[in-house]
């Protein structure tokens, strides 16, 4: 009698079972992706971050990350401010061809970085005649730029190891800034200082960039 | 061996030949960006011509291409104004004295008094093309890393020569037991993303039961990148199997796409990443593989960067519906954390299960 309860509870159990058993088990890939680089995120696939990789922080200021970058960065913008000088800065190579660069412009950014002159005249071209806003992108990048060829070199660091980095920073995210809001009016036919102040920072941060890289 | 490949293999065949041989744009990079990146096309106007400045554009009125386009221009010739103090160059670093009567160069156009009633519509693709081409360059390599992008299926990003990673992988417990179960994977890259590149992962399965890779498989993934920071991938999982395995190897195609949804990649969910594929194998529906049907299924993905450093990311592998955080905890440290909660849902298996997933990534060409 015992055995005829067993077996139909034996059958039963075993068919409430069967669902499980009948379904792939497959526990090799059900799991987190395990048989790719997927695992490790996609860490090849990186993320833009310029300042990262131009800057650090220095106990609270921020400085060049690192000797390197920031002799490349300085040198290359050195170089191109001083041909902005001589009216001889040309555009990158990687610029369509037949890009001229105002020589006017080179004198009145070149005059800007050396010594700060011409500060208004800039920021009146960079707002295309309007009155601004104070603290707008184009105030920050002029007042960024008014003599930043001619600042010395402050190292930071307890060992003195990093080159202060503040104002090229601020140069940067204004010029950056100014370039991601600027009216479509401003843009469409950019004057020519705006022109010849991002040859300058593309030169400079273009070195700083390949002295990052190995 | 109930193992058919041959419909994936004709549309991995037919999306690595349908695959653009041009130059990649760089993974990093916006419009500026990266030595092997394009700058942006040159200027054009509305006519498909080299845009010319704004006071010799006759516009609105269209005129037929040139067959000789003058060289484009790049910004507005300064108009003279007057100066209270001439700015005087630095002598200090060899600049030569202003010569504003200088005549105007030759193709520039004249110059334009200020105040001038040149009222012209504004063309917002040049804007747009001119933004483009004074960005500053993006870098375009490893500079900081990015959490996960799928949880349980495969992306199409791998790695290339000079690459590799390893990894961990732990299941609470697995589908229809209560048995947890883990994994651990190496693996490397040979080639070039930009021409084709294939990555090979050695995985060993079932690692708290058995020795080391008593158990486990290799696994190949062909990827390509493309231009957008995107890429599209033939991968076969476990190819090869030995031991214990329960799973018999899964061909996929799959296309990955990086979309970039705010400029400043610092901000909250500024970027995410989107995966589609089809595949067999593991891919298909719990029923066909029940089934033993040989069937090709659609599986997905959605990673969304929350933060820098979290991302939130969900998918579809053709039998379970996953979701997980993942976050890469220390910074410029290639290491990635990825937890999260498998078949959500339910629908194939018998509940959700906890899943965690430990990775890192190694760089010997570039600073990850």
């Amino acid at each position: 009698m015992r055995i005829r309860i067993l077996l139909p509870a034996l059958a039963a159990a075993a068919l409430a079972a069967a669902p499980a058993e009948a379904q792939p088990f497959r526990s090799d890939v059900t799991g987190p992706i395990i048989t790719g680089s997927g695992v490790a995120g996609y860490p090849l696939v990186p993320i833009r971050d310029m300042e990262d990789a131009l800057f650090r922080d220095v106990d609270g200021r921020t400085a060049f990350r690192n000797r390197a970058v920031a002799d490349a960065l300085l040198n290359a913008a050195a170089e191109a401010q001083r041909a902005a000088c001589s009216g001889t800065l040309q555009p990158p190579r990687s610029w369509p061809r037949g890009v001229q660069l105002d020589r006017e412009a080179q004198r009145i950014v070149c005059g800007l970085l050396a010594r700060g002159l011409d500060r208004e005249r800039v920021l009146n071209v960079l707002r295309e005649g309007g009155p601004g806003r104070p603290g707008d992108a184009a105030e920050r990048l002029v007042d960024a730029l008014a003599g930043l060829g001619a600042v010395q070199t402050e190292f930071l660091g307890q060992r003195q190891q990093f080159i202060a980095g503040d104002r090229w920073q601020a140069a940067i995210r204004a010029y950056e800034e100014l370039i991601d809001t600027a009216p479509d009016s401003l843009m469409d036919d950019p004057p020519a200082e705006l022109v010849v102040i991002g040859v300058i920072l593309v030169y400079a941060v273009d070195a700083g960039l390949r002295a990052n890289e190995p | 061996m109930p193992f058919q490949p041959r419909p994936i293999v004709l549309l991995a065949l037919a999306v690595l030949a349908a695959a653009p041989a041009a130059a990649q744009e760089s993974a990093g990079g916006g419009p500026g960006s990266g030595h092997a990146a394009p700058r942006p096309a040159r200027p054009v106007d509305e006519c498909g011509r080299p845009a010319e400045p704004r006071q010799n554009r006759p516009r609105p009125q269209r005129r037929t291409p040139d067959p000789r386009p003058e060289p484009p221009l790049l910004g507005r010739p300064v108009a003279p104004q007057p100066s209270p103090e001439p700015a005087q160059p630095d002598p200090g670093v060899g600049t030569p004295p202003s010569d504003s009567t200088r005549p105007q160069e030759p193709g520039l156009p004249p110059v334009v008094p200020p105040g001038s009633p040149v009222e012209t519509p504004v063309d917002s693709g040049a804007a747009r093309r001119n933004r483009g081409l004074l960005r500053l360059r993006r870098p375009d390599a490893g500079l900081r890393l990015g959490p996960a992008a799928s949880v349980s299926i495969p992306t199409a990003y791998g790695v290339d020569a000079g690459e590799a990673f390893f990894g961990v992988a732990y299941q609470g417990r697995t589908r229809y037991t209560r048995h947890d179960d883990a994994a651990a994977v190496i693996g490397f890259g040979i080639g070039t993303r930009r021409v084709l590149a294939l990555e090979a992962a050695l995985t060993t399965y079932s690692t708290f039961r058995g020795a080391p890779l008593e158990t486990g498989g290799i696994s190949f993934k062909l990827h390509r990148q493309l231009p957008r920071q995107s890429s599209v991938a033939v991968g076969w999982e476990n190819a090869v199997l030995w031991g214990n395995s329960d799973d018999r190897g899964s061909l996929y195609v799959a296309g990955t796409r990086l979309l970039g949804l705010r400029q400043d990649p610092t901000q909250p969910f500024s970027t995410a990443v989107v995966t589609l594929g089809l595949g067999n194998g593991r891919f298909r529906f719990e029923r066909d593989d029940a089934a033993d049907r040989e069937r090709i299924n659609l599986f997905g993905a959605l990673g969304v960067r929350v933060t820098g450093p979290v991302s939130l990311v969900t998918d579809w592998t053709g039998q379970d519906l996953n979701l997980a955080a993942s976050i890469t905890p220390i910074p410029r440290v290639p290491l990635v954390v990825t937890a999260g909660v498998a078949d959500l849902t339910g629908e194939a298996g018998d509940g959700a299960r906890f899943i965690l997933s430990v990775g890192y990534g190694l760089s010997l060409r570039q600073p990850l």
